[in-house]
């Protein structure tokens, strides 16, 4: 039909410079970015009504900034374009420049990377999947791609990967058998699964890892960082916080508790650890 | 319903009112079925768009969430774009709180409907909004706008079928009505030939029975009336010849019987008058009446068996007519040379006005009797010191009418039914008028006879007036 179409007009206004559009949008809004991992309605679902509960405490007005990939997440905050983050790929490398700083964690348990195969699957072992194609969500999926990649490779099981964009994509995937098996965050596996009735097994679990952490980047300055991290923080004390949680929560799949705790760089010692040691040189 | 009524409707042929009849009703139900129709699908269309607006505003925020979330505004135009390849989508626009405005206009769709087609179906365009909020957060606002002109031009493309397709059951009407027609009235054309064939006599025709169950019985029941005819005319025809074989019989004996007893009534007359004119042995005064009496009684019936014998004649057909140039008024001047006697004897003056150069197409001697007779009525039948008058005058084109007019006391009119019936005296059988009563009914036959016409106007008191009309020389 592209044919009828007699005019298509893109009136942008400052849509050259995008980076900074959430602030754009929202006057002298700080942006808060969001590691791409669910679909962005979702992501924002979750995230707005925090955000909006943080302003209404703070005055801060947060901008939620979400990628189409999680790849595209880490270039943005590799640039430091983000004034806060949601985001575990702080931790690579290659983002260290950027300079983030841990604030706050989530006060759930702490994360896990499974490998898994529906219930019914053929495959019981992680040798079983040698040679096989197995899904990741992206190269930028710390416990969905680096570390179950570093544990095979480290094991010598080889595979060929195959990416969904997302952690929601590739449960999709290999809940539809697309997929044999599929590497992912435990928590957000065990969250789809009871969303979506997935019957699955492990076939391999690592070490826990705290859930993804909100850091600050340097040029916020301290005191707003501080109040963002107090009011997000106190959420879980606060019954009109907590009734933003818990309906948020559910959006997701999310089990009790719901909220951040207030957090440092050590409590993520072990991430910076992995990135020293993997054996895996694509990470995004 | 008038025209139905007209003469002119009727007289047009019956497949033709048929067919009009049938167009004009095909015609009023199409057009009330094309109006209701388009209302409706107007109705329709505009309850469509209404609900397409709807739909649009209610899918369409989820539909570019994901892109406005992400700020993605090449692939939110593409979805604008697409967004208006749909049907009736014109345009739609998304602008964000900051004022970022992304819009895509479907080209304009070419009316193909008139324009008083259109304003008819009074449908707009339609336009809406709906605002794009995830998690809670006023993203922006989508604005679209529906056309209406793709319902209009969809309704008018079905108002067209409809037309053709009414056209179609117009021609088939047409086409099923005259072929039924044609092969039903074919037993007409049959019955017509039939009931000319009976009017020019021959009655042994008869139809087969054809066609369809109404055209067999019309069939039928001609063959009945035909059946019925012919033996009504047998019947009339024996009657008829009976009649003549009677007639006829009447005539000769009448013939025969006048001849039989005019020779001894003229030896009767001979011998009276030698009494009468007997110088040598005269009569008395007595013997002078009764010779008298029986002379006149004599003469009353000698002209009596004259007239029988003439009616006999032209009855039987024996009566020869010789058409001629007739001067009339020479014939008149005959008949009123020999009445002129008896009129004498009544004291009544006879006047002619005839035409000197008046000539007819007649049979001189036929005229001559026809007006003697009636010179002779108006003499007898008139007062005493009356008048008789003989006139002339024409009588529309190519006719010429002769008149014989009294003074007497005219016909009663309680009478005049039997004129000219024979032996017929309108109640002077007791008078002392001598007469026949059958000078009119020979006068009538023989006027016919010459091809002419007989007729009279009377007055009680005043008089009458016996005329004939004959084709002018």
């Amino acid at each position: 039909m592209l044919h009828r179409i007699f005019k298509a007009l893109a009136v942008v206004v400052g849509i050259a410079s995008l980076g900074p559009w959430h602030a754009a949008a929202a006057g002298d809004a700080l942006s808060f970015g969001v590691l791409s991992q669910r679909s962005a309605v979702l992501t924002a679902q979750y995230w707005n009504p925090v955000l909006e509960y943080v302003k209404a405490k703070t005055g801060t007005a947060l901008a939620l900034k979400v990628a189409r990939t999680a790849p595209e997440s880490n270039e943005s905050i590799k640039a430091g374009g983000y004034d806060f983050v949601y985001s575990n790929t702080i931790f690579q490398p290659a983002m260290a420049d950027a300079g983030y700083r841990v604030i706050l964690r989530p006060r759930t348990e702490a994360i896990a990377s499974h490998i898994v195969t529906l219930e019914d699957s053929p495959i019981t072992s992680l040798k079983d999947l040698d040679g096989k194609v197995v899904g990741f969500p992206s190269l930028a999926a710390f416990v969905g791609y680096a570390v179950p990649m570093d544990h095979l490779m480290r094991e010598g099981i080889s595979v060929t990967p195959v990416f969904g964009g997302n952690q929601e994509g590739i449960m999709g995937q290999l809940k539809v058998g697309k997929v044999i098996a599929a590497a992912v965050n435990s928590q957000v596996m065990r969250a789809f699964a009871a969303r979506e009735g997935v019957r699955y097994r492990i076939l391999w679990g690592s070490e826990p890892f705290n859930n993804l952490p909100i850091s600050v980047h340097p040029s916020v300055p301290g005191d707003v960082a501080e109040a963002v991290r107090t009011a997000i923080a106190d959420m879980a004390t606060d019954p009109e916080g907590m009734r933003i949680l818990e309906e948020t929560g559910k959006l997701v799949g999310q089990k009790p508790p719901y909220g951040f705790l207030p957090s440092s760089p050590d409590d993520y010692a072990n991430y910076v650890e992995f990135y020293r040691t993997t054996l895996v040189k694509d990470i995004k | 319903m008038a025209q139905f009524r007209s003469p002119s409707w009727n007289r047009l042929p019956f497949v033709v009112r048929l067919m009009v009849t049938a167009t004009i009703a095909l015609l009023v139900a199409g057009a009330a079925m094309l109006f209701f129709s388009a209302r409706q699908d107007a109705e329709d269309a505009r309850s469509d768009l209404a609900g397409q607006l709807q739909a649009e505003r209610e899918t369409l925020p989820a539909a570019v969430a994901e892109v406005v979330v992400i700020g993605d505004f090449s692939t939110l135009q593409q979805i604008l774009d697409r967004y208006v390849g749909r049907q009736s989508m014109a345009s739609i626009r998304f602008q964000d709180a900051s004022g970022v405005t992304l819009e895509s206009v479907d080209a304009p769709i070419t009316p193909v409907a008139p324009a008083w087609f259109a304003s008819w179906m009074d449908l707009a365009d339609v336009s809406g909004t709906a605002a794009v909020v995830v998690g809670g957060h006023l993203y922006g606002e989508v604005a679209l706008t529906l056309t209406a002109q793709g319902a209009v031009n969809r309704v008018w493309r079905r108002l067209l079928n409809h037309l053709a397709i009414l056209a179609l059951a117009i021609g088939i009407d047409f086409l099923g009505i005259w072929l039924v027609l044609r092969q039903g009235l074919a037993p007409l054309s049959r019955l017509q030939d039939g009931a000319r064939a009976l009017a020019e006599g021959d009655m042994a025709k008869r139809i087969a029975p054809e066609g369809s169950p109404e055209m067999r019985r019309l069939i039928t029941a001609f063959n009945d009336m035909a059946e019925a005819t012919q033996r009504s005319q047998d019947r009339l025809v024996r009657a008829r010849d009976d009649a003549e074989i009677a007639s006829k019989a009447k005539s000769k004996f009448l013939s025969s019987m006048s001849h039989e007893l005019r020779t001894p009534l003229n030896s009767i007359l001979g011998f009276a008058q030698v009494l009468d004119f007997d110088r040598r042995q005269p009569l008395n005064a007595d013997q002078k009446v009764s010779v008298d009496h029986i002379m006149r009684a004599g003469q009353q019936l000698l002209e009596l068996i004259e007239q029988v014998l003439d009616l006999a004649r032209i009855e039987s057909g024996r009566m020869t007519i010789s058409i001629e140039d007739v001067v009339v008024d020479s014939a008149a001047r005959e008949c009123i040379q020999l009445t002129q006697p008896h009129a004498d004897d009544q004291d009544i003056t006879v006047l002619n006005e005839i035409d000197p150069r008046m000539a007819v197409r007649a049979d001189w001697k036929c005229l001559r009797q026809v007006l003697l007779n009636l010179v002779s009525n108006g003499i007898k039948y008139n007062r005493k010191g009356g008048r008789l008058t003989l006139r002339s005058s024409p009588s529309g084109p190519g006719w010429g009418r002769i008149s014989v007019i009294d003074t007497g006391e005219g016909i009663p009119e309680d009478l005049r039914d039997g004129l000219f019936e024979p032996f017929n005296r309108l109640g002077k059988e007791g008078s002392d008028v001598m007469g026949t009563g059958i000078g009119l009914t020979v006068s009538r036959e023989l006027t016919e006879a010459m091809g002419g016409r007989i007729g009279y106007a009377s007055a009680v008191g005043e008089g009458s007036t016996f005329w004939i009309e004959l084709p002018l020389a």
